[in-house]
């Protein structure tokens, strides 16, 4: 009777082993993949600013620095995580005076993994050009 | 058996807390490998942007300008920006002012051409020289990167390498990555040219060296042009570019120290490098180089924007013949006048008056009508007053200038006239051409050195004629005496136009003298009993 016993509680030993360790594992694996895809679209989010300003940058008034802008922005590829890139009126500062442009972008993401309290992220990227689209001054 | 069966337990358990252990590190490097290659990206993107900013202000900074200095270089006061300074936005109108007077030298001096002198010469030679002492500041400006730094600064720090550490910031690396360049050789300059406004004689510019764009055609740029043994280049800009930036490879083979431009001393580059770094970060220092050309986005005609032509009429003069003899002179003005002489013959004691109507071919008293009063080839005349004035006003036509000298009435009293622009811009461009007494035109235009005189040699360019009974200058006769009988009596005219080329040196661009004369013949006899 002791060895059937023995050989019971041997038996489905890994199994339990396993199901442990993948409570750690299974998480991290999981966080991991929430981590790639914020620094992912972070960087993706800069590059879009950038590409923002620098299609504002080229361009003559602030009316038409603020098509260019959003017309980049309309013109990206979207992610399947990301949920929503917004330019709000204002974040395009077109100054003719100091001969820059500022960009603000607001990129809302979607985890692909969602934790209880971050299922979301947002991040914001500022990037500043020179604007070039204006002739040199008489 | 027990023992080996109980050391087997727990075995999984320990690998997978060792595989989340090394899977947990590989995912904390793969994240500092992704912020360091942001980072990186993050400050490559800053650095363009700053070079950007080189490229737009290089054109236009104040602090990237240079003025004329004293003496010849004021000859090039027409081609300042609104701020009278010199700047690469038109350092290429001070080079194609000095190219279009030595241009005319070269005419000038040109064999049969006669209308050449010492002076013009000399001053082909002054004005090269004064846009050399130009070009080598501002080419000195351009080349001290410390100069540059503040503009690629002011932008490259308000970016930010977040992801390089929260305290990452950026620098300027001086260092000799800052470097400059000449791209884009034989591309357009800004200057365009409308090859009918080089003198007839010279022959050193030809559409080869011109680009045509949009029905303008340019003069190319990093491209030796001759003219009166001197090299001259413009920097190109090209056509409806912005500043933009380019690549490293492209950039450092235009380099003078890979490609020379030997006919160019201190040639002015159009390209300039910026290089950076990152400070304060958390991982590992990064920098990064961008390269930019710039662009002022403005064209320019060539001309002399101040210059004018000199219309001078030197007098009309009345010759009197009684029986052949000369008799009497006299001068006459610009209006309808009618004068009369009395003369004795030789023989007898009769008297001879003889009336003279003159001035009658400046019927309409317009400038137009001075200049082409008579019957004559005045094809030169035309030819080097046209080809002047589109040196002041490119595309100038025949039209214009006929209208120009049609609307301009003769005044009493008034024996020069000058052709000069007047300008609405702050740069002097796209004149409107005038033809005003001199005084008026002095007086109104506060840049214009009416006084000054071509620097060429006078040349006799037009013969008028007009045969007996044929001249609008009539004459008529009465005799008194005894004995005395009139004869048949009739004028003939002529007229002489004379051109003094000017180079444009001092402004005048060329005069024209204009002298006639009215000869009156009269006849009548005495009987002596």
């Amino acid at each position: 009777m002791s060895r059937r016993t023995t050989s019971r509680n041997f038996t489905g030993g890994s199994l339990i082993e396993v199901l442990c360790g993948a409570m750690f594992f299974l998480p991290i694996a999981l966080l991991s993949l929430d981590l790639i895809t914020v620094v992912l679209t972070n960087q993706m989010n800069d590059h879009l600013a950038k590409d923002a300003a620098r299609a504002a940058a080229n361009q003559q008034d602030a009316v038409h620095a603020r098509l260019a802008a959003q017309k980049t922005i309309d013109n990206f590829l979207n992610s399947p995580v990301v949920r929503k890139v917004e330019l709000k009126p204002g974040n395009v500062n077109f100054d003719g005076v100091n001969g820059q442009v500022a960009v603000e972008l607001s990129m809302s993401v979607a985890l692909p993994v969602p934790f209880p309290g971050f299922d979301s992220a947002k991040f914001t990227a500022r990037s500043i050009e020179p604007i070039v689209g204006t002739p040199a001054a008489l | 058996m027990s023992e080996a069966i109980r050391g087997r337990r727990g075995a999984t358990i320990s690998l997978v807390v060792v595989c989340s252990l090394v899977m947990a590190m590989l995912v904390f490097a793969f994240f500092q490998f992704a912020m360091i290659f942001g980072g990186s990206n993050e400050l490559r993107n800053a650095v363009d942007a700053g070079a950007l900013n080189i490229g737009r202000e290089a054109v236009q900074a104040d602090s990237l300008k240079t003025t004329p200095a004293s003496g010849d270089e004021h000859q090039f006061d027409d081609c300042l920006d609104s701020g009278g300074k010199i700047s690469l936005m038109n350092i290429n109108r001070v080079w194609g002012k000095a190219f279009l007077i030595n241009a005319n030298v070269e005419a000038m001096d040109s064999a049969g051409s006669g209308e050449g002198s010492t002076s013009s010469s000399t001053h082909g030679s002054t004005i090269f020289e004064a846009a050399q002492k130009i070009n080598d500041r501002l080419f000195a400006i351009l080349n001290d990167q410390s100069k540059i730094h503040p503009y690629f600064e002011k932008i490259l720090k308000q970016n930010s390498i977040r992801m390089l550490g929260q305290k990452a910031s950026m620098e300027t690396l001086a260092d000799d990555a800052w470097k400059t360049s000449l791209v884009d050789r034989d591309s357009e300059s800004n200057i365009t040219i409308e090859l009918n406004q080089l003198p007839g004689g010279y022959s050193g510019l030809s559409a080869a060296d011109t680009k045509l764009l949009d029905a303008a055609s340019y003069i190319r740029g990093y491209r030796g042009l001759k003219a009166n043994g001197k090299n001259f280049s413009l920097i190109p800009f090209k056509h409806k570019e912005k500043p933009h930036l380019i690549s490293g490879k492209y950039f450092t083979d235009n380099t003078l120290a890979k490609s020379p431009f030997p006919t160019w001393t201190n040639p002015i580059p159009n390209a300039v490098s910026a290089h950076a770094k990152s400070t304060n970060q958390t991982y590992y220092q990064n920098d990064a180089t961008a390269y930019v050309v710039a662009n002022p986005q403005r064209q320019y005609k060539l001309s002399l924007a101040h210059a004018f032509i000199r219309i001078k009429l030197d007098g009309n003069d009345a010759s009197w013949y009684v029986n052949g003899i000369p008799a009497a002179s006299s001068t006459y003005g610009y209006f309808p006048e009618v004068q009369n002489k009395v003369i004795a013959f030789d023989i007898g004691s009769g008297t001879l008056t003889g009336f003279a109507s003159l001035g009658n071919e400046y019927i309409p008293p317009t400038l137009g009508k001075a200049i082409y009063a008579l019957p004559g080839d005045h094809g030169q005349v035309t030819t080097k007053l046209l080809q002047r004035v589109r040196e002041i006003k490119p595309g100038f036509s025949e039209g214009n200038l006929t209208a120009l000298l049609n609307a301009q009435p003769l005044l009493p009293g008034v024996d020069e006239y000058l052709i000069y622009p007047v300008y609405t811009t702050a740069d002097n461009t796209d004149p409107t051409i005038m033809c005003q007494p001199a005084k008026i035109a002095a007086a109104s235009c506060s840049w214009l050195s009416s006084g000054a005189t071509p620097d060429g040699s006078e040349k006799k360019i037009a013969d008028e004629a007009a045969a007996a009974f044929t001249a609008p200058n009539q004459c008529w006769e009465t005799v008194a005496g005894t004995g005395c009988k009139p004869g048949p009596f009739w004028t003939t005219m002529q007229g002489w136009l004379y051109w003094t080329a000017g180079s444009g040196y001092d402004q005048c661009l060329g005069q024209l003298r204009i002298k006639r004369k009215t000869s009156i013949y009269l006849n009548g006899a005495c009987t002596v009993l």
